[in-house]
C-alpha cells in the first residue's frame, strides 16, 4: 500500500514538473551545455564551432590570468554587497511604507515602482542626462553649495561605480519592495493586535513579529539580489559600457564585450561558464549559512 | 470581482486578436526573386532615400521584390554575428575593413569581383579599396563619411579669428576663446570614439599619414615616439582646458557636445561627416548660418599634411548565402551609383558614394565636406574598423584613459604594443 | 502630540521616497510636452514654454498600434504559461515531498544565474531548427523559459510557507494533488502570484535582443523593437523617444496596480502565518 501510494506520488510529482522541466531544459539546460561547449574551442563566433580548434581550458587558464576580468569580478562583488544593503533595507522601508494603514499608500505604492516599470532604455537616458558634468541635476544641485563643480560621475575612475551602483539600487528597490509586500500581507492581522494588547509600540511590532515572520521573504530576496547582482547587464552597458578603462566593467559586460565587439566567442563562453559556477558557487554557501542559522 | 476580472481579460485578449489578425493579408503577386536588404541608416535623412532607391531598383527588374530592415548599428552587429545560413540577409550594411574581413574569412561573404568591374570606376576609389582583400572585392560604398572638423563661424567672427591651418595657430585660436570664457572644443567622449578622433589626427600629422598602416603591418610599434608624443599633446590640451571637463562622462549620442556646441559654449568639434545630417535635422538654423567645416590643422615639422583625411564608408555587401547573387550584386552596385539617390542623399546632408555625386549648390557645407574627400592626399580608414577588434577596444580605452588623465602616454602606447603582442 | 509626530515622520519619510522614486516618471510626462529643438536649446529639466504634441504625432503616426498588440500577445502567453507551469512545479517542489527536490530547485536557479546574452547563439539556433524563426511562438518559448526559474524560486518559497496543516486536512478528506494545487494552494498564494506576474510581465514586455535578433518582419515587430525606431544613429531625439516609452510603458503600469490590487485580495483570502 505505503510502496503504490509513493509510485503515485512521483508519477504526479513528474507530471506537475514535466512542462517547466521540457521548456527550461530544452532552452537553459541546453545552453549552459553549449556554452561550455563553446569555451572549450578558440572560436571567433563565424562559422560553426566545429571548424575552431579545441583548446581544453585554455581560455579558462587566460581567464583567471586576465587583469579585466578579475576587476570584473571585483566590481560584482562588491555590487553583491552593496545590492543586498541597500536594495533590501530600502525595499523593506517601501513596503512598510505602502503596508501602512495611513492615508495615501495607494498613491505611494502607484508611484515608488516607477523605476521599474519605466524600461531601462527610459531610466538610462535619464541617468545619463543627470550625470552630465555640465548641464546634469546632480552638478546642479552640487553648484547650490560650490559654483564650480564639474564632477565627471560617469567619467571619473573613482566615482563611476559608486554613480552606477546608485542608480542599480535605485532601479532595483522597488522589485524587493513589492516582494516584501507580499509577504507582509500573508502575516495575520491578530498577531499584531495581541502584541498591542501586550502594550508593544510600532518599533517593537516591527522587530518581534514582522522581521522574524519575513526572514523567508527576505531570504528570497537576498538571493534574488545576489544572483541578480552576479549577472548584472544593463543599466552599465547603457551608461558606461563598463568604462572608463574598465572601471565599471561587470563580468557580463566583459563578456558581450568579447563576444559581440572582439570577436571572441569562445572566450567569452568561458566568462559565461566561470559566471554561472561562481554564483551556483556563491548561492550553495548562502543557502548553506542561511539553513545553519535557521538550525540553531 | 472574479466576473469582472474574468471579462476584462477576456476583453483584452478579444482586442489582441483582432489588432492581431488584421493587417495580416500578404501582397498577392508571387516575385520571383526575393531578397533581404540589412542596413543601419536609421536617421530619415538616409532611410528615405535608400527606400526610394530600392523601389526605383524594384520597378526597374521585375520580378524582384527587396525586404528592407533598417536596424540600429550596435544590435545590428549583434544580429548579423548571430544569424546564420538563409537567415543572414543576402545584401548587408558593412564597414569594410577588419569589420568585414572577420566575415570573409569565415566564407560568409560573396565575391563580387567580376559584377562590380561594371561599376566600380564610378565609385570613390579610396572607399572601394576598403573592400578588397587579397584582390578580390567583397562588397561596394554606398555612402561616404569623413571626420571633419567644424566650428562656429560667428564666433570665429566675433573674436577675429580664421579658422587655424596650423597647430601653433590652434593654440592662438584655442586661448583667444579661453580668454573669453569659450572653450574651444566640445566633446563627449563617454562612448570613447569621438575622443579617439583627435588621437589618431595628431598621430597622422605627426608621424605621416600611414602611420597606423605601418603599425598594423609592424613596420613601427605601437611605443614609437609618433604615439607617444600624439598622446603627450593630447593630455597638455586637456591640462589647458581645450575641452570640457569630465568628458568621458559626457554622453555624444544624447546630445552632450552638440548642446555645449549649439549654445556656443564651445567653438569647434571634431566629429564625423555624420554630423552634418544630424545638425541639419536637429538644428537647421545654425546649420544655416553659423556652421563651419576645415580639416584638422597640420603640425608644425610633422609629416602629415591638413589634407591627410580619416574618412570611412558605408558599403553593402552580398551574402555567400544568397541564392540569387547576381541580382544581389547588381542591387549593390545599384546603390554604390545611383545618381537620384546621391542626390538625395544630399538634400539631408549625406555625402553619396559615387565619384559623380552632384555637388549641392545651395549648400555650401556638404560642397566643401565633398571637396575634402575628393582633394584628399591620404585617406585613413577609421581606426576602430582597421585594427583588429581587440585592439580597436584597446585602443579607445586607452584614448579615454588619456583625457581622463589616469594613464600618461608611454602607459597608453606600452598597452598597445603589449595587447598588440598577445594577438600574435 | 506623539500621534502628530508618527504622522510627520511618516509622511516625510514617504515623501522623501516619492521625490526619488517618481522624479523619472514625471520628467518622462513634462519631456513628452517639450520639443526636441526646446531640448537641445537647454531646456533640459524644465517645462516646456509651450505645449508640444509633436512627439505624440509621432509617435501614433508609427507603426505602434500594431507593436503594441503583437507585445500583449507575446506577454499575455509568456506570463499566462509561465506562471502556470512554474506554479505546479513549485508545487511539487515545495510539497511532493520529493527526496531530490532540493537539486531540483537549484537546477531550475540556475537559470537566473546566466547571463543573457550567452543563451543568444544556442537560442538562435534553437528556434531555427524548430522553424519558429521570425514567428511569436519562436520568442514566447525562450521568454516562458526565462520567466520559469524566477518564477519557480518565489513561488516555492512561498508554498513552503503555507501551513501544512491546510494541505494535510485536505488530503484526509480524500482530495488529489492537482485539486489541493488548484483550490488551495493558488488561491492562498495569490500574493506570490501577483508579485510572480509583476516581474515577468515586465522582463518580457521590455525585452529587446531576442525579439531584435529572432523577429525580421516589420508586422511582428514588438514594442521594444518599435521604440528603438526613434533612436538615430549618434543622435537620440530625448523628448520623442521618452514619448514613446511613455505610451509603451502604460500597460505595464495598469498591469502592475491590477495585481497590486490582487495582493490585497489575498489578504482577505486568509492571512496564513502567525
Amino acid at each position: 500500500m505505503e510502496k503504490k501510494r509513493s509510485a503515485s506520488v512521483h508519477l504526479t510529482a513528474l507530471l506537475f514538473i514535466l512542462p517547466a522541466f521540457l521548456v527550461y531544459t530544452l532552452y537553459t539546460a541546453s545552453s549552459i551545455f553549449r556554452t561550455f561547449q563553446f569555451s572549450l574551442h578558440d572560436w571567433s563566433g563565424f562559422g560553426p564551432v566545429a571548424n575552431s580548434a579545441n583548446i581544453g581550458f585554455a581560455n579558462y587558464v587566460k581567464l583567471f590570468a586576465d587583469e579585466r576580468f578579475l576587476h570584473a569580478i571585483k566590481n560584482n562583488f562588491l555590487l553583491v554587497v552593496v545590492s543586498i544593503v541597500f536594495q533590501l533595507s530600502t525595499g523593506m522601508i517601501l513596503a512598510l511604507i505602502i503596508n501602512s494603514k495611513n492615508k495615501g499608500t495607494k498613491f505611494f505604492r502607484t508611484i515608488y515602482p516607477m523605476p521599474l516599470l519605466l524600461s531601462t532604455v527610459a531610466t538610462g537616458i535619464l541617468w545619463l542626462l543627470m550625470f552630465n558634468p555640465y548641464t546634469g541635476l546632480f552638478n546642479g544641485l552640487l553648484r547650490i553649495i560650490s559654483p564650480d563643480v564639474r564632477l565627471s560621475w560617469l567619467g571619473s575612475e573613482q566615482v563611476v561605480l559608486f554613480a552606477v551602483m546608485f542608480v542599480i539600487c535605485w532601479q532595483y528597490s522597488p522589485q524587493y519592495m513589492i516582494l516584501l509586500r507580499a509577504g507582509m500581507t500573508n502575516i495575520s492581522a491578530e498577531v499584531y493586535e495581541a502584541a498591542v494588547i501586550d502594550g508593544a509600540n510600532k518599533w517593537q511590532q516591527f522587530w518581534k513579529i514582522t522581521f522574524p515572520l519575513l526572514s523567508g521573504t527576505l531570504k528570497t530576496s537576498a538571493v534574488l539580489s545576489i544572483v541578480g547582482s552576479l549577472k548584472y547587464f544593463d543599466l552599465i552597458w547603457i551608461m558606461t559600457g563598463g568604462g572608463p578603462n574598465g572601471y565599471s566593467e561587470l563580468m557580463a559586460t566583459y563578456m558581450y564585450r568579447k563576444a559581440f565587439t572582439e570577436d571572441q566567442m569562445g572566450y567569452a563562453s568561458s566568462v559565461a561558464s566561470s559566471m554561472i559556477v561562481i554564483s551556483l558557487v556563491v548561492i550553495i554557501i548562502v543557502q548553506f549559512m542561511l539553513k545553519q542559522k535557521d538550525n540553531q | 470581482m472574479k466576473k469582472t476580472m474574468m471579462i476584462a481579460l477576456l476583453l483584452m485578449v478579444a482586442v489582441t486578436f483582432g489588432l492581431y489578425a488584421g493587417g495580416a493579408a500578404e501582397t498577392a503577386a508571387k516575385p520571383t526573386t526575393t531578397l533581404e536588404l540589412w542596413h543601419i541608416q536609421v536617421n530619415e535623412t538616409a532611410k528615405r532615400p535608400i527606400e526610394n532607391a530600392v523601389r526605383r531598383f524594384e520597378a526597374a527588374n521585375p520580378g524582384v521584390k527587396v525586404n528592407i530592415s533598417v536596424i540600429e548599428a550596435n544590435p545590428y552587429k549583434t544580429k548579423l554575428k548571430t544569424v546564420t545560413g538563409n537567415d543572414f540577409p543576402d545584401v548587408f550594411h558593412s564597414w569594410g575593413g577588419s569589420w568585414l574581413e572577420s566575415f570573409v574569412d569565415a566564407g560568409m561573404v560573396a565575391d563580387i569581383t567580376e559584377a562590380s568591374k561594371a561599376w566600380k570606376d564610378q565609385v570613390s576609389e579610396s572607399a572601394f579599396a576598403l573592400n578588397v582583400y587579397d584582390g578580390k572585392v567583397y562588397g561596394s560604398p554606398y555612402m561616404n563619411s569623413s571626420t571633419i572638423m567644424y566650428y562656429n563661424k560667428d564666433l570665429f567672427k566675433k573674436y577675429n579669428l580664421t579658422p587655424p591651418k596650423t597647430y601653433s595657430e590652434l593654440v592662438q585660436v584655442a586661448e583667444t576663446f579661453k580668454k573669453n570664457g569659450i572653450i574651444p572644443f566640445a566633446l563627449a567622449n563617454q562612448a570613447k570614439w569621438p575622443g579617439a578622433q583627435h588621437f589618431v589626427l595628431l598621430s597622422m600629422r605627426l608621424g605621416g599619414p600611414d602611420i597606423f598602416k605601418r603599425a598594423i603591418d609592424g613596420e613601427v610599434k605601437f611605443t614609437d615616439e609618433v604615439f607617444v608624443k600624439a598622446g603627450e599633446m593630447l593630455q597638455d590640451m586637456v591640462k589647458k582646458g581645450y575641452f570640457p571637463e569630465g568628458v568621458n562622462g559626457i554622453d555624444y549620442n544624447t546630445g552632450g557636445s552638440r548642446v555645449m556646441f549649439y549654445a556656443e559654449q564651445a567653438a569647434m568639434i571634431v566629429q564625423t561627416s555624420n554630423m552634418l545630417s544630424i545638425v541639419k535635422s536637429e538644428n537647421p538654423a545654425f546649420y544655416q548660418n553659423k556652421l563651419g567645416v576645415m580639416l584638422y590643422p597640420s603640425i608644425e615639422g610633422g609629416k602629415g599634411k591638413a589634407t591627410d583625411l580619416l574618412a570611412g564608408e558605408n558599403a553593402f555587401s552580398v551574402s555567400a548565402y544568397a541564392e540569387n547573387k547576381d541580382i544581389a550584386a547588381k542591387l549593390v552596385g545599384f546603390l554604390s551609383t545611383d545618381l537620384q539617390l546621391m542626390e538625395e542623399y544630399a538634400k539631408g546632408g549625406a555625402i553619396g558614394a559615387s565619384k559623380f555625386a552632384p555637388v549641392p549648390a545651395d549648400d555650401p557645407l556638404l560642397r566643401d565636406a565633398m571637396a575634402q574627400i575628393a582633394n584628399a592626399t591620404f585617406i585613413q580608414n577609421f581606426i576602430d574598423q582597421t585594427l583588429a577588434p581587440e585592439l580597436a577596444n584597446m585602443h579607445k580605452d586607452t584614448v579615454q584613459a588619456l583625457f581622463g588623465g589616469t594613464m600618461t602616454a608611454v602607459q597608453a602606447a606600452q598597452t598597445m604594443q603589449k595587447t598588440a603582442d598577445g594577438l600574435k | 502630540m506623539k500621534k502628530l509626530m508618527d504622522k510627520v515622520g511618516f509622511y516625510g519619510v514617504a515623501g522623501l521616497y516619492l521625490v526619488l522614486f517618481g522624479f523619472p516618471f514625471v520628467i518622462t510626462i513634462v519631456m513628452s510636452f517639450k520639443s526636441q529643438m526646446e531640448f537641445l536649446g537647454g531646456n533640459f529639466w524644465g517645462f516646456p514654454s509651450t505645449l508640444f504634441f509633436g512627439n505624440f504625432a509621432r509617435v501614433f503616426a508609427s507603426n505602434f498600434p500594431r507593436y503594441f498588440a503583437n507585445s500583449v500577445f507575446v506577454t499575455a502567453l509568456s506570463v499566462t504559461i509561465s506562471i502556470l507551469a512554474g506554479s505546479l512545479a513549485s508545487y511539487a517542489i515545495a510539497r511532493l515531498k520529493l527526496k531530490y527536490a532540493p537539486y531540483l530547485l537549484l537546477f531550475f536557479m540556475v537559470g537566473m544565474m546566466i547571463p543573457v546574452h550567452t543563451t543568444l547563439v544556442p537560442i538562435y539556433q534553437l528556434t531555427k531548427a524548430f522553424g519558429l524563426i521570425d514567428s511569436h511562438w519562436g520568442l514566447i518559448l525562450p521568454f516562458v523559459n526565462f520567466s520559469l526559474p524566477i518564477a519557480i524560486y518565489i513561488m516555492t518559497s512561498f508554498f513552503r510557507e503555507i501551513s501544512i496543516s491546510i494541505q494535510e486536512s485536505a488530503i484526509i478528506d480524500g482530495a488529489s494533488p492537482f485539486t489541493i494545487y488548484w483550490k488551495i494552494m493558488l488561491p492562498l498564494s495569490t500574493p506570490a502570484i501577483s508579485t510572480v506576474a509583476i516581474y515577468n510581465f515586465l522582463t518580457c514586455w521590455n525585452e529587446f535582443i531576442y525579439s531584435m535578433t529572432l523577429l525580421n518582419t516589420e508586422r511582428k515587430k514588438t514594442l521594444p523593437l518599435g521604440i528603438r525606431e526613434f533612436f538615430g544613429s549618434e543622435t537620440v531625439n530625448i523628448p520623442a523617444v521618452l514619448t514613446a516609452i511613455l505610451i509603451a510603458s502604460l500597460p505595464i503600469i495598469i498591469f502592475y496596480i491590477f495585481a497590486q490590487e490582487k495582493v490585497v485580495n489575498g489578504l482577505s483570502a486568509g492571512a496564513i502565518k502567525g
